[in-house]
């Protein structure tokens, strides 16, 4: 039986994805929830971090990662309700579109972030 | 076909263990988590209409409702990650004998973190409950 028939690249792809996701999602969380605490107001400390392009990359990628991880893992639930081979290869065309509208999707909405939050067009909050 | 699901319920009672728990965790997890997935990409999409905006967006998730329900997806992350954690070692590792063991270590390590984070969550609630300050 020729292994790569069976959906393994899949299985790798998705342990892959899991341990960047999982390194990813604490960093994530840390800048997010850490960083960035309840004091300061979120869009202005956001200004020094998204506007650095090794926050973009990462922002980015960690996006991909976790649209690939996310879809994989759907189309998995809906394979163990046992549908046909054909279903599945509609399944799996239906899942790489939306994965890839996804990604673009959340990539003009990185630039848009980083164009919102350029220190030009942020003018100082007043704190409640 | 939905019914084949129920499956995982009868075999829950036929073979209740710890691994079969999780099993149904992980699944349910890794949905809510699709489905966070799509709302944060929706919230932060706020930044096509201006900064304005996106500040009104975040502002709703500064009330109680909101927190508590960051804290449930803390929660949702925690599970899926380390159970996913867990399943990384059994499939690359040769631990399989130990997985009782190991299932109880990533337990443990779920209740420190979900009990320690509560002292950061905690200290936002005061604000009031569905309406931004």
């Amino acid at each position: 039986m020729d292994i790569t028939k069976t959906g393994v690249w899949s299985w790798l792809m998705q342990r892959i994805t899991a341990v960047y996701i999982f390194i990813g999602v604490v960093v994530h969380f840390m800048v997010v929830h850490y960083y960035i605490s309840v004091k300061t107001e979120l869009i202005d400390t956001m200004v020094t971090r998204i506007t650095s392009i090794g926050w973009q990359i990462f922002d980015f990628t960690l996006l991909a990662a976790v649209t690939y991880h996310a879809l994989n893992g759907i189309y998995t639930v809906i394979c163990d309700l046992g549908i046909s081979r054909k279903a599945r290869r509609g399944w799996t065309f239906i899942f790489w579109i939306l994965g890839i509208a996804i990604t673009v999707l959340g990539f003009l909405i990185l630039t848009r972030l980083v164009a919102v939050s350029s220190p030009v067009s942020i003018n100082p909050v007043p704190s409640p | 076909m939905i019914q084949r699901y129920f499956r995982y319920f009868r075999e829950m009672k036929l073979n209740p263990n710890q691994g079969m728990f999780t099993f149904i965790l992980h699944r349910v997890t890794g949905i809510i988590l699709v489905i966070y997935l799509f709302i944060h990409l929706w919230s932060l999409s706020h930044a096509f209409e201006g900064a304005e905006a996106l500040k009104n967006a975040f502002e709703l998730y500064n009330t109680t409702l909101f927190h508590i329900g960051e804290y449930l997806l803390l929660l949702c992350i925690l599970i899926h990650g380390l159970n996913g954690l867990r399943l990384l070692l059994t499939d690359f590792l040769p631990i399989t004998s130990k997985q009782r063991a190991l299932w109880w270590f990533f337990f443990i390590i779920f209740l420190i973190i979900a009990v320690a984070s509560l002292f950061w969550f905690l200290p936002e609630l005061p604000y009031s409950f569905i309406q931004a300050r």
